[in-house]
């Protein structure tokens, strides 16, 4: 039984991050940017660029070869859509535990045949199409935060979990600017069958000890908040949920106008944005429409965390 | 996802080995006075379009003879599809028996390939109370624990292997076409054959490229996604963001509001359309940008939303970028107040505007008389508060 990942031990595991796709040009930026915020990039891989050197950063022709000399658990894949999935493949099979994939539009087939590895190694992945994961203060994986990552966040018991990047970010940097900080920072991507999905997010960021209360944010299509729902309502969930599902609008829209990140569902499975928010409800999380919502219920819960925690769920 | 006309998926199903019904396509200039149909009636007349359902929604007809084809697609062709008349008509041959249903669909929640049989179809059927077999597609098809499944959902003896070569011959072309949905419904069995009378196909519009040889002819027109013809502002966004393929894409259509709406991201977007919409506004359109997308896609999408006819209010807004430099955005909605003469006095433009060299672009913008524009000291919801108040004042 291997331990199970939490962001915050592959951050700080000495074997460090890999990253696949470092010499083009958004893996250069990124890769500058998880140094200067204290990750600890120990190598990167490019097929054909063996021998370079990146941002001080040694590179590789492959990632087996990496690992065989540096023992890294994590990765961030900078690889085109085409091939995203069969780098992350190639990354789970030499032993990484966590894997985040900044692509997006990855064929949907090579994403369940990632899942299916990913799952037989129990790896984590996250994305595609993710801007990455972030434990601030201790470092990032991927691009959270651009330039000015600890202007925008601070450490705290608050983690975020998000269908949308930009909203993980604009959240992150609210709970900073009203006193609370943030845990742990989870971009899962906006794709149409993402690797970590809301409620695999949440046990993720529950993980991490110091996270008391999480903030998600949801969208019209797929039924990831529903599942989420029903997990809360299991008794899944150590910590509160506070849920925002935006697109509340798209409800009175045809289903097939392409609101938000991916398809909405139709026929007669399909649900709505207010389904979500009631079953979220009922199942005991704690709902927002917007930012002064959201405010007021993490300031609540703040209040009262020894209440809600949920000493029995893992 | 996109769709394939029943048609174009029926001559793909035949060439992948299923056994489909004689048919012709017939277009509105066809002469149905001299029109011969290559085989016998009784006919089945119904919309050569992409979509599921037509059997729920009346539009398959059983015709007994010429005069009954002649009047069902007549009506057929007088009717709108996606905002645009009927191109082509699909007659079949009438193929009796007992009704099937089979599908192969990725499905979200087992986050797989499932595949769904069941010894009942048709016009209705609820596939939801099938039994499933969850597929792999890092391993081969499991031919025995398939044939269990199939038996287990009720099917007699004597069908048992039409149902599972047909569902193995479902099952190569799902996973050579790199397809979401292939359905058959129904299969009908005489007794002899298995014929896929009804079908639905969709496909992964981000596919390996590789596939798309081994794939019908798709509908991908912006019509067929929006329901309607699309505006010259929709086509206009659209030929933008095909002539930079290679860069990150982004959604623009026009809705029956008065208030142009251009933010970049999904979530934020649908965030703050709720925002708005929650008081009273009703964007004229929608939009998600990419950051990545480039200048020139930026720029057409201003240019697009702020020349919609009778906007009376603009909200702009971003949320904390990491890597696109914000002055792009100065620079598109700068271009387009020009090329569009939108006037910031009277129809009132506010802007959140955050992330790398928002410094720069919030003085430029700034610098612009009429303008209300901030950076990361304010949220979304904050700017758009300040659009309502501006536009209350407007109409007071």
């Amino acid at each position: 039984m291997t331990t199970p990942v939490s962001i915050s031990s592959m951050l700080a595991d000495p074997g460090g991050v890999v990253v696949q796709g470092i010499t083009g040009r958004q893996g250069q930026l990124e890769t500058r940017w998880m140094l200067d915020s204290g990750t600890h990039v120990a190598a990167g891989v490019t097929p054909g660029k063996g021998g370079q050197v990146v941002h001080g950063v040694p590179v590789y022709d492959t990632v087996e070869e990496a690992i065989a000399k540096h023992a890294c658990r994590a990765s961030m894949i900078y690889a085109p859509r085409h091939i995203a999935a069969g780098a992350a493949i190639e990354a789970i099979n030499a032993g990484v535990r966590l894997v985040a994939i900044s692509a997006e539009d990855v064929p949907m087939h090579d994403m369940i045949r990632l899942i299916d590895v990913a799952k037989e190694h129990d790896a984590v992945v996250v994305g595609p199409n993710t801007q990455g994961l972030l434990v601030p203060g201790l470092g990032r994986i991927g691009s959270p935060g651009g330039t000015d990552v600890n202007e925008r966040f601070s450490p705290g018991h608050v983690a975020v979990v998000s269908r949308s990047g930009g909203m993980t970010g604009e959240i992150g940097h609210l709970l900073h600017l009203w006193g609370f900080g943030t845990s742990v920072q989870i971009h899962l991507g906006g794709a149409v069958m993402p690797a970590t999905t809301l409620r695999d997010g949440v046990a993720l960021a529950e993980r991490e000890t110091i996270t008391k209360i999480t903030v998600v944010f949801g969208e019209p299509s797929s039924s990831q908040e529903d599942v989420l729902a029903a997990a809360i309502a299991d008794g899944q969930m150590r910590c509160p949920v506070v849920a925002m599902v935006a697109g509340r609008f798209s409800d009175t829209f045809p289903a097939m106008l392409p609101f938000g990140h991916a398809p909405r569902a139709t026929g007669d499975s399909a649900t709505n944005v207010a389904a979500k928010y009631a079953n979220l409800t009922d199942a005991g999380a704690f709902v927002a429409h917007n930012f002064t919502q959201l405010r007021e219920q993490v300031e609540r819960l703040t209040a009262n965390l020894a209440t809600h925690v949920n000493p029995e769920a893992s | 996802m996109v769709r394939a006309r029943e048609s174009a998926g029926l001559a793909w199903l035949k060439t992948q080995g299923l056994k489909v019904p004689k048919f012709v396509g017939i277009q509105p200039d066809t002469d149905l006075d001299a029109l011969t149909i290559p085989f016998e009636a009784p006919w089945i007349v119904k919309p050569d379009v992409a979509i599921g359902g037509k059997g729920q929604r009346g539009l398959v007809h059983r015709c007994e003879d010429q005069a009954a084809l002649q009047h069902a697609a007549s009506d057929l062709f007088a009717q709108q599809f996606n905002g645009s008349p009927l191109a082509a008509v699909i007659i079949e041959e009438c193929v009796d028996g007992d009704e099937f249903f089979l599908a192969i669909a990725i499905d979200e929640q087992h986050r797989r390939p499932v595949i769904r049989c069941a010894p009942v179809g048709g016009v209705g059927f609820d596939a939801t109370s099938t039994n499933v077999y969850e597929a792999s597609l890092v391993t081969d098809l499991d031919e025995t624990a398939l044939q269990t499944t199939i038996r287990a959902a009720g099917f007699a003896d004597e069908t048992m292997e039409i149902v599972q070569r047909t569902l193995r011959q479902m099952w190569d072309a799902f996973v050579a076409s790199e397809a979401v949905l292939i359905e058959v419904n129904p299969l009908k069995w005489d007794g002899k054959h298995g014929t896929a009378v009804g079908i639905a196909l969709e496909f992964d519009p981000h596919s390996q490229t590789s596939v798309d040889a081994r794939r019908p002819e798709l509908e991908t027109t912006l019509a067929a996604s929006l329901g309607r013809t699309p505006t010259v502002r929709e086509d206009a966004v659209a030929a933008a963001d095909a002539r930079e393929a290679d860069r990150p894409g982004m959604t623009f259509f026009e809705l029956d509001g008065d208030i142009a709406f251009v933010v970049a991201g999904g979530g934020a977007a649908l965030f703050t359309f709720d925002f708005l919409h929650d008081h009273g506004l009703n964007p004229a359109c929608y939009t998600d940008y990419s950051p990545g997308g480039g200048l020139d896609k930026l720029t057409a999408l201003f240019e697009a939303a702020l020349s919609i006819p009778n906007i009376r209010g603009v909200f702009v807004g971003v949320a904390v970028l990491n890597v696109m430099d914000t002055e792009f955005f100065a620079d598109a909605l700068l271009t387009a107040l020009d090329t569009t003469g939108i006037d910031p006095h009277t129809v009132p433009i506010v802007a959140r505007i955050a992330g790398p060299g928002e410094t720069l672009t919030l003085q430029r913008l700034r610098a612009v008389s009429g303008l209300t524009v901030f950076g990361r000291e304010e949220t979304l919801e904050h700017a758009g508060s300040v659009l309502v108040t501006q536009l209350a004042k407007v109409g007071s």
